[in-house]
């Protein structure tokens, strides 16, 4: 007798019941197990794997358990599928067309507990359309119907659920104004006005610390409670759920429950939202990109891509963004940023273009490459007329730089340390008639690369020299830190600043004096010219610290200037 | 101010109760002292006060100095340092080799500031760095003093 693997597959449209402890997806599956035991003796067991599906819809695929269900089926590991009724499975004939396909593919097949069919006959195929037929037609006007439902509602005013608007509580599945959410919705439409803007209305909102309101969703999840994003206050000024209106499919019904907002805030609110937002910006973007962009391989092969830094310089009264271009290495990884290359765009560029100028003016080196390439039915003529044009065409300089290097006729330009090895297609020559051959030609042309400003310089102090000890520096300048944050009123107290360091109770003010020491005292403490004796341990050890810089300088063993 | 009133005034001022300094930083200072400012650490700000209009205070250098210390504390304290970056402070006699433009520049400080490079003097760091380079830039950042904020 042959095994037979059965998965139980079980679903219900709605939530409701589920959280019994004995549900309806637990009766199917109980039905569907009975069955199983059953045909015991045909060798059916069934699997321990359940596909349940609680609260989801039949006329959709989108289904976990189904998905599971599907794949374990792809996967061979499932024999019979059984369910209680077939419009468990689908109530979409089109989405069962392509189960039957998967199951017959994979040699499945199903059985329905309570409908007794066989779909190898005909009449049996006939049988299960007609019944999924109805199905289909049971979804659709249930759906119908409840789409009629919630229009019928929404007309007469009513909150159809969705997630709560901030300003509301439900009561009763009904809304109910929310008093302390509702000042900050006031406040959102007040500032809104007063700013015209919902970038800036976003940052006054995080400067007052207004967040979104909290929710918990079915699944016991929170959200909210966060900074309002602008998208979110654009909702927010459009609701007019605020002004005691109901919106469904674009037409407004008074609602049942209470205004936040007064119909002059609202429509002023409108006018300057229609009047600011959501307009196309008319500046064209343009393309960050310069000709060599991808064709430009530096010396360890890696491609170049074009990168810029900017400027602002003043000139004659007005802010200029200066740009500078660059080709720059593409790294793969993170370890390749510390050798990186970067090379000036418009000097290559340059470079490329005049020596590219001196080989096309060499008819001779034109016409060994022409000729060295076999199988080439281009004539040496052609090329060389080809090549004067666009020379000519350059040095009259009517176009910018894109229309200076055709597109295709560079091939490759490999930067190395002392030259640029360049690759040329002469069949992408402009007045070649466009040949699918390529007919590259490569050359050399001499560069000196420059020195990257990146290099670290190399520091050497003289014998003897101070030496500035970080950590005595550390310490007077928390000291100083601390003390222009009392003195400014930055922080309140010693113990605030305590609490926020993280330090010992009384380390602050043991340290605080220190940002009173003679100038002449914490000049030599930052430059390293403190006697030898004197370290942060010293310093912070120090009892007392006089008044008098004399007796600073004396207890310290600094010279009287 | 002499030296002798100076003295003075700091004897008074180490005498002085709480409230009378209170008083005195009010009207010597123009606003309240901070509620958490203990008596001790009043007296010193207050002496600090008297001394600097008898022997003068900090140059504007030094306090920038100061300034880019606390700077480097506060921003840039990684779990590799702790103590936080404190800029390198240079002396006279240091030599500094900068590549630049293929070659090796050697740049050296002088007194008071002053560095040479190709034997002429020049008046800071910034301005070989504007002569090497021939754009204005950060002289000790650009010689490795001080640390970039991008990086």
């Amino acid at each position: 007798m042959i095994r037979k693997r059965c998965a139980i597959y079980t679903r219900k449209s709605t939530q409701e019941g589920l959280e019994q402890d004995f549900n309806s997806l637990d009766a199917q599956h109980e039905a569907c197990a009975a069955y199983i035991l059953s045909q015991k003796h045909e060798g059916w067991t069934e699997l321990s794997n359940r596909y349940d599906d609680g609260g989801f819809s039949g006329g959709s695929m989108d289904r976990p358990g189904l998905t599971q269900l599907l794949e374990d089926v792809r996967g061979g590991r499932i024999d019979i599928i059984v369910v209680y009724k077939v419009d468990r499975l689908t109530r979409s004939l089109a989405d069962f067309a392509k189960m039957v396909d998967v199951f017959e593919r994979a040699g499945v097949s199903f059985v329905s507990v309570t409908q007794a069919f066989n779909t190898t006959s005909s009449m049996g195929r006939l049988t299960l359309n007609v019944l999924l037929s109805f199905a289909q037609f049971e979804r659709e006007v249930t759906a119908e119907r409840i789409r009629d439902k919630v229009a019928a509602s929404k007309r007469k005013g009513m909150w159809m659920g969705g997630s709560v608007p901030m300003g509301y509580d439900v009561v009763e599945k009904a809304l109910e104004v929310n008093e302390t959410e509702a000042c900050a919705i006031r406040m959102i439409f007040a500032e809104y006005l007063t700013t015209g803007s919902v970038r800036q209305l976003s940052a006054r909102l995080n400067d007052m610390g207004v967040v979104s309101k909290r929710r918990t969703d079915r699944h016991g999840r929170g959200s909210g409670g966060e900074a309002f994003s602008r998208g979110a206050l654009y909702h927010i000024l459009r609701n007019p759920i605020y002004i005691g209106k109901t919106r469904h499919k674009g037409e407004l019904y008074d609602g049942l429950h209470e205004a936040i907002i007064d119909e002059e805030t609202w429509q002023r609110v409108q006018a300057l939202l229609a009047d600011h937002g959501g307009k196309q910006i008319n500046a064209p973007r343009r393309c960050a990109k310069r000709p060599l962009d991808g064709l430009l391989f530096d010396s360890m092969g890696r491609a170049m891509r074009t990168t810029y830094a900017s400027k602002s310089a003043q000139r004659e009264g007005t802010t200029q963004t200066k740009r500078y271009w660059y080709y720059t290495s593409k790294t793969s990884c993170i370890e390749d940023r510390n050798c990186i290359e970067r090379l000036p765009a418009k000097e290559i560029e340059d470079l490329a273009l005049s020596s590219l100028k001196t080989r096309f003016c060499d008819k001779s080196w034109l016409a060994d490459q022409v000729g060295q390439a076999k199988e080439c039915d281009t004539s040496i003529a052609d090329v060389v007329r080809a090549a004067d044009a666009w020379s000519a065409e350059i040095a009259a300089n009517t176009h910018g730089i894109e229309a200076q290097f055709p597109r295709g006729l560079i091939d490759r330009i490999d930067a190395q340390k002392d030259q640029l090895h360049i690759s040329v297609n002469l069949h992408a020559l402009p007045g070649l008639g466009r040949s699918l051959e390529t007919l590259v030609a490569s050359f050399e042309a001499p560069f000196q690369k420059r020195q990257s400003g990146r290099a670290k310089p190399i520091i050497i102090v003289p014998e003897g020299a101070p030496q500035p000890d970080p950590n005595l520096i550390a310490l007077v300048a928390d000291a100083r830190r601390w003390a222009d944050e009392l003195l400014a009123g930055k922080s309140s107290s010693i113990q605030q600043i305590t609490e926020r360091e993280g330090l010992r109770s009384g380390s602050v003010s043991r340290i605080l004096p220190l940002a009173w020491l003679a100038p002449d005292i914490s000049s030599a403490i930052l430059e390293g010219r403190q006697p030898p004796h004197l370290n942060a341990t010293a310093l912070r050890n120090l009892l007392e610290l006089p008044l008098d810089w004399n007796e600073q300088r004396q207890i310290l063993g600094f010279p009287h200037p | 101010m002499s030296s002798r009133e100076a003295s003075i005034r700091l004897q008074w001022l180490e005498e002085a109760n709480a409230a009378t300094l209170r008083q005195f930083w009010a009207e010597t200072r123009g606003s309240e002292p901070p509620r958490t400012l203990t008596a001790r650490l009043m007296r010193l700000a207050l002496a600090w006060d008297v001394q600097v209009a008898l022997s003068g205070g900090e140059t504007a250098g030094t306090r920038r100095a100061w300034n880019r210390a606390i700077r480097a504390r506060t921003y840039s304290r990684s779990p590799k340092n702790p103590n936080g970056a404190v800029p390198r402070m240079i002396g006279e006699g240091t030599r500094i080799l900068k590549d630049w433009g293929g070659t090796t520049h050697e740049v050296q400080i002088t007194e008071n500031g002053g560095v040479t490079w190709n034997g002429q003097s020049y008046s800071s760091l910034s301005a070989v760095a504007r002569g090497m380079t021939g754009t204005n830039r950060n002289g000790p950042r650009f010689f490795g003093l001080r640390e970039g904020g991008k990086r």
